[in-house]
């Protein structure tokens, strides 16, 4: 089938796509959902059965080629198994329900104080002023970064993030993205001889540990650039995963709970009740999904969804579009945080399962239980309109949201 | 009815001990202990759940 019989051309790395991408997803679902986009020589799966499929088959459909259509050895996120079970145990062990659980009251603080920086002003920019600090502070904190820091980390993170699906070194968003690399790099390599003098209990540490006992897998053994160790590119992949996503599903909530003013209401009416609040926290994630996709390359021939994939094929995964399929929701695109069962894709499913799942999950619930208890009333300033995002086909990337809400009085106490 | 559980894959999520804690239970030590390896047949839709709803992917029945 080509992309003219099918109806449609569609350009799926044009990351402007995703400013607005719920009529095309709907297409791709009902009319061609493995779709080809020569353009790009991608198959597009759009449905949530699809999806579920290909990442519980890491067998036919490898990472261990890269997860972006321009490949860069991302530590965990481009191994298969076994290489990719060992790597991902030398951390997974801090991120687990018991140990995440241990984080929340420390959390809740540093969300209040937050909150505390906000609370006389009545009008912010959600993005700046509020949804990257959170996360900032809490993936810094586990990494064993300084997180008064943050600003450099989250300047790093996005202008690394951006350089996705950019190849041509001339490209300016691929030299803000190559300098952003080597400052992290640098600022690494600083605080490496402190790590190695006092190891803690962080993920600098412990990898750094690793690292130096020639621990960590090599992906391309004979490539001595900085983007071929494995070390640092785990530690690139920990500060972005660890805080662009959560930061998008903050915002993002924030936007759905606007829009759909009476969920934030019953929301506020709830607080207090975790189960509650827990299964709001699920809506928010299916309905924002904050990563928009990732890459998977058949390793053999294989049909599937009415079309023959060649080995080395590469099959490009839409998990918005899999967490509004009609198959699965009722009424999608409405955000109804009472909705159940829940089992969204947004962190993916199968070995590649987000590392940091119950670790954002644990950030949503603080944030948004923090946030509405003290400012009930905080909502997006124009509800609807689309997003301020940087062209991303890999996360919502959402730049700025103006927001508002009922200040506290100056000298009041909270 | 066999659980199998991939234990290469398994990170204690602790999902499907919610969904048939007389079968799963992820210790103090967050470690996953099957609880009854050959449970009977009226715990099966459970069991289905658990399978299906594993982030990781790492349960499934044998028989």
């Amino acid at each position: 089938m080509t992309a003219t019989q099918q109806g449609r051309r569609i350009d799926v790395l044009d990351g402007r796509l995703y400013d607005d991408p719920w009529e095309t997803y709907t297409w791709l679902r009902e009319r061609a959902p493995v779709y080809r986009d020569e353009q790009n020589g991608l198959w597009v799966v759009s449905k949530y059965a699809d999806l579920s499929h290909v990442e519980r088959h890491p067998e036919i459909w490898s990472s261990g080629a890269g997860v972006r259509p321009v490949p860069v050895s991302m530590s965990i996120i481009t191994l298969d198994a076994p290489e990719h079970t060992y790597t991902r145990r030398l951390v997974n062990k801090g991120f687990t329900p018991r140990m995440v659980a241990k984080m929340e009251s420390h959390v809740r603080e540093v969300t209040r104080g937050i909150l505390d920086t906000i609370a006389s002003r009545g009008e912010i920019d959600f993005v700046e002023d509020f949804a990257i600090h959170v996360p900032l502070i809490v993936i810094a904190e586990l990494m064993g970064l300084p997180p008064e820091d943050r600003h450099l980390f989250y300047r790093w993170s996005d202008d690394m993030m951006a350089g996705d699906n950019h190849f041509d070194a001339d490209d300016p968003v691929m030299q803000r993205a190559q300098q952003a690399f080597l400052e992290y790099v640098a600022y690494l390599q600083g605080l490496f001889e402190e790590k190695r003098r006092n190891p803690a209990d962080d993920l600098v540490s412990i990898l750094l540990g690793v690292s130096d006992e020639g621990g960590l897998v090599q992906q391309r053994p004979d490539d001595t650039s900085l983007e071929a160790d494995e070390l640092l590119m785990f530690l690139v992949l920990l500060i972005v995963a660890g805080n662009e996503t959560t930061r998008n599903a903050i915002t993002g909530g924030l936007e759905a709970f606007s829009r759909f003013p009476e969920q934030r209401e019953r929301f506020v009416a709830h607080l207090g009740d975790t189960a509650y609040r827990d299964r709001a926290i699920e809506e928010v994630l299916r309905f924002t999904s904050p990563v928009i996709s990732f890459l998977r390359t058949c390793t053999q021939d294989v049909e599937y969804g009415g079309v023959e994939m060649k080995e080395g094929d590469k099959v490009f995964l839409l998990y918005q579009s899999a967490n509004r399929d009609t198959d699965i929701y009722t009424d999608p695109d409405s955000f109804d945080i009472e909705r159940e069962p829940n089992d969204h894709l947004a962190f993916g499913i199968g070995p590649h399962y987000c590392l940091g799942a119950n670790l954002a999950r644990m950030e949503l619930r603080v944030v948004f239980e923090e946030m509405f208890a003290r400012f009930p009333d905080m909502r997006s300033k124009e509800p609807g309109i689309p997003f301020q995002r940087g062209p991303s086909s890999l996360v919502m990337s959402i730049q700025h949201l103006p927001a508002v809400f009922t200040p506290e009085s100056k000298g009041s106490t909270p | 009815m066999r659980v199998v559980v991939d234990w290469n894959l398994c990170e204690s999520n602790a999902v499907c001990q919610g969904i048939a804690p007389e079968v799963f239970l992820v210790g103090e030590d967050d470690e996953l202990e099957i609880l009854d390896e050959n449970p009977p047949e009226e715990l099966r839709a459970k069991l289905d759940e658990a399978v299906r709803r594993c982030p990781k992917a790492a349960i499934s029945l044998e028989g």
